[in-house]
């Protein structure tokens, strides 16, 4: 290994794509990835296998080595993710103004620029321009860690007081543990891992099954679209759909929808031009960018409200509530003595829809949705029980008796 | 407020540490390196640390820090906003008392929170989810939570999914989180006569009673899940049509597994690794693809999705 080679990386959104190719397109070899020169698929290979250790993995097949990450994530206690997030370049001055400034600060005597710049001269015996401090100063003050406040005609600094142990008191052992579980479990875990690494610890007591792992690589995304909704503004976002085609989309962010059985999180937006909802996935998202606030958000929130309860999942369809919404009858056979799971399923994941008891062991599932064909994945989880299949939408009755017939052939049914 | 800042990077907290230690030996430093950072990272800190960065004096072969102080950092603003978010979740009160909630929510009162749980729709989870509120589910919750950290033996009755009453002595190991079902579970081991003799996974809502035993347990648990992983994996081939591979490479990302993609036939060939608990839940899962995705392998697993195909196929012949 050359000295050269450096696990760190300047811009997260580099890496990004190729921790994604490599998380779940496991099956991509090394001239799949376009993007860039396949020198850089060779740096950043290396850098994710450094990262990651026994998480990453290679075969061999037809088309060539293939490296991916692997890992049953209800078996894991942190998500091997993260790691992209804890090796950011920094430099000399980054490093040496970090632990200087904040050896010398405290967090109940204020002091000057100069102070700050001649104690860590006095003290360390490096000499540092008061600018270059001063702008270290200001971004500490941006991260929350150093306080400031005018003295006088200047600025004056301190350590911030709040402290993980001042914080919780009595409750550390406890709050330690719910951030155990957050930091696995919540959006921006990432952050929850951060302090679970600053007190030395690490999650040994919660195992996440159904994890999407993946979501952590859009968290930049996510935190600019959640500064937007909560400051009511408009977003401008450039978008790579499934074409890979860039597109920019400016409207007004609503809602998160989050499926926790496909792993896909989409943004609900507003679009003035359009007169329409848009739900668009936050893994094709690439930037955000932050426009002018928005007078009427609340408006559209409500608007928002009033329709979703129509949507199966993200489709806001082209139709109104009450004005000619698809509906899906699905009569079903269960035996209700001994196979009340099946019921129990229908009630627990039917969302709006209506189970009606039609005879002995028939039962009925009735729904009214904007777009009935986001049900059709669900719908089959119940082959070998549908007795009936009844739809407005046509396409969808088409599409599912055809792809009986298909299955039977596939699986030689006679 | 960076998300991506290396004040949280690895390298920063490995040199934390080597600064909060006295009288360290070169090796002790690569030691504390290698546990906090990825590998090749020991040489990239120690040929700076001393002469560059000037963090660390030596004399005859011993460094020490050149602070004045044990390095320490306060929470950051991105760390208390996230605090805040989490606090304000239901699952919160599992952990905290209302008074201890209400003392942080006090201490952070200028704070605004990083994220709001209303902004967020789980338009698929379950919606049998466990009730957080509930006075004795949050009391079995810590109880077991408590001998998690204790490797205490507990005395669990509990309803089975089949409705039958069950008590054992169970060491507990693990909770288990699905925010599919937003239920908790606990992994535990069965214990009789002082040894194992089973595993057991507990829903947490169908406790009805936990008794301390006053014993403790030197065995030395892992991660059951492990344990229950299928001896073979299953074998499937998903097309290219209606965006089978895509949909399917992202619903299975969760699940260890080994995938080729042949480029002729637009066919990608997977092998999936699962714990044997699931396996009707995958087989559901895996059939919810429709023709974009057939099952090759093993041959009873084919055969439960063919039964079911062959019952879904009588009912058409019957009704039409």
């Amino acid at each position: 290994m050359g000295n050269s080679f450096s696990p760190l990386i300047k811009n997260f959104d580099k890496i990004r794509d190729y921790m994604r190719d490599f998380y779940i397109y496991g099956f991509k070899t090394r001239n799949d990835f376009q993007y860039k020169s396949l020198r850089t698929y060779d740096d950043e290979r290396r850098r994710i296998e450094n990262w990651l250790g026994n998480f990453t993995q290679c075969s061999n097949s037809r088309k060539g080595k293939q490296v991916f990450i692997s890992c049953d994530s209800s078996t894991i206690e942190e998500n091997p993710l993260y790691n992209a997030y804890r090796y950011k370049s920094f430099t000399k001055n980054d490093i040496q103004l970090h632990f200087f400034i904040l050896d010398i600060l405290r967090e109940d005597n204020f002091m000057s620029l100069n102070e700050i710049t001649d104690r860590i001269l006095d003290e360390f015996e490096v000499i540092f321009d008061a600018q270059t401090v001063r702008l270290k100063l200001n971004e500490y003050v941006r991260e929350g860690i150093i306080i400031s406040k005018k003295q006088g005609r200047s600025m004056v600094y301190a350590k911030s007081p709040d402290s993980f142990r001042k914080l919780a008191g009595d409750d550390s052992d406890k709050l330690t543990d719910m951030i155990k579980f957050f930091s696995e479990a919540s959006p921006f875990g990432i952050v929850g891992n951060y302090i679970l690494k600053s007190l030395s610890t690490i999650n040994n007591l919660f195992l996440i099954k159904h994890n999407f792992l993946v979501h952590t690589l859009e968290d930049n995304i996510l935190l600019s679209l959640c500064q937007a909704m909560d400051e009511k503004r408009f977003v401008k976002l450039i978008n790579y759909g499934k074409s890979h085609k860039e597109t920019h989309i400016t409207g007004i962010p609503l809602r998160f929808h989050v499926s926790t059985q496909t792993g896909r999180r989409y943004i609900i937006i507003y679009l003035l031009n359009r007169k329409r909802f848009s739900a668009l996935r936050l893994d094709y998202i690439k930037s955000v960018g932050l426009l002018e606030s928005c007078p009427e958000y609340d408006y559209y929130i409500e608007k928002y409200l009033k329709n979703s309860g129509y949507c199966w999942g993200t489709s806001f369809g082209a139709k109104r509530p009450g004005n000619g919404m698809e509906y899906i009858r699905m009569t079903l056979s269960i035996d209700e003595q001994n196979e009340g799971f099946i019921l129990h399923r229908l009630k627990r994941e039917g969302r709006n829809g209506i189970i009606q008891k039609k005879g002995e062991n028939i039962f009925c599932y009735y729904g009214e949705f904007f777009d009935v064909s986001e049900l059709s994945p669900w719908i089959k989880t119940f082959t070998g029980r549908i007795i009936k299949l009844e739809s407005n939408n046509r396409q969808v009755l088409q599409r599912f008796y055809g792809d009986i017939r298909s299955m039977k052939k596939m699986y030689e049914v006679k | 407020m960076e998300l991506f800042s290396e004040i949280y990077s690895a390298y920063y907290n490995a040199v934390s540490k080597i600064l909060s230690a006295k009288n360290l030996l070169k090796k002790d430093m690569i030691k504390i390196i290698d546990k906090n950072t990825s590998s090749e990272s020991s040489l990239y800190i120690m040929s700076r640390i001393k002469d560059e960065w000037l963090l660390v004096s030596e004399s005859d072969g011993i460094y020490n820090s050149r602070l004045k102080n044990t390095p320490s950092m306060p929470l950051t603003l991105l760390e208390k906003r996230w605090i805040k978010s989490i606090i304000s979740d239901s699952r919160a009160k599992l952990f905290l008392d209302e008074e201890s909630i209400s003392r942080l929510s006090d201490c952070l009162k200028d704070i605004k929170p990083l994220f709001n749980h209303d902004s967020f729709l789980f338009f698929d989870r379950f919606s049998d989810g466990d009730d957080f509120s509930n006075p004795d589910y949050i009391r079995f919750f810590r109880i077991i939570h408590k001998a998690i950290i204790n490797h205490e033996i507990l005395n669990i009755s509990f309803i089975s999914s089949k409705n039958n009453r069950i008590n054992h002595n169970f060491l507990p190991v693990k909770f288990e989180y699905s925010p599919k079902n937003n239920k908790f579970r606990v992994q535990a081991l069965i214990i009789s006569g002082g040894k194992i003799k089973d595993t057991g996974i507990i829903n947490i809502s169908r406790i009805t009673n936990i008794r301390n035993t006053g014993k403790y347990s030197e065995i030395k648990t892992d991660n059951i899940n492990k344990s229950l992983r299928c001896s073979e994996p299953i074998k499937v081939e998903v097309s290219s049509e209606r965006n089978g591979v895509e949909r399917f490479m992202m619903e299975f990302a969760e699940y260890e597994k080994i995938t080729e993609f042949n480029e002729q036939t637009r066919i990608c060939s997977a092998s999936i690794w699962y714990n044997k608990t699931d396996e009707t839940e995958l087989l559901i899962r895996l059939l919810s693809f429709g023709t974009v995705l057939e099952i090759k392998s093993p041959e009873y697993f084919r055969n439960l999705a063919r039964e079911r195909i062959e019952k879904q196929c009588k009912f058409f012949t019957e009704n039409y």
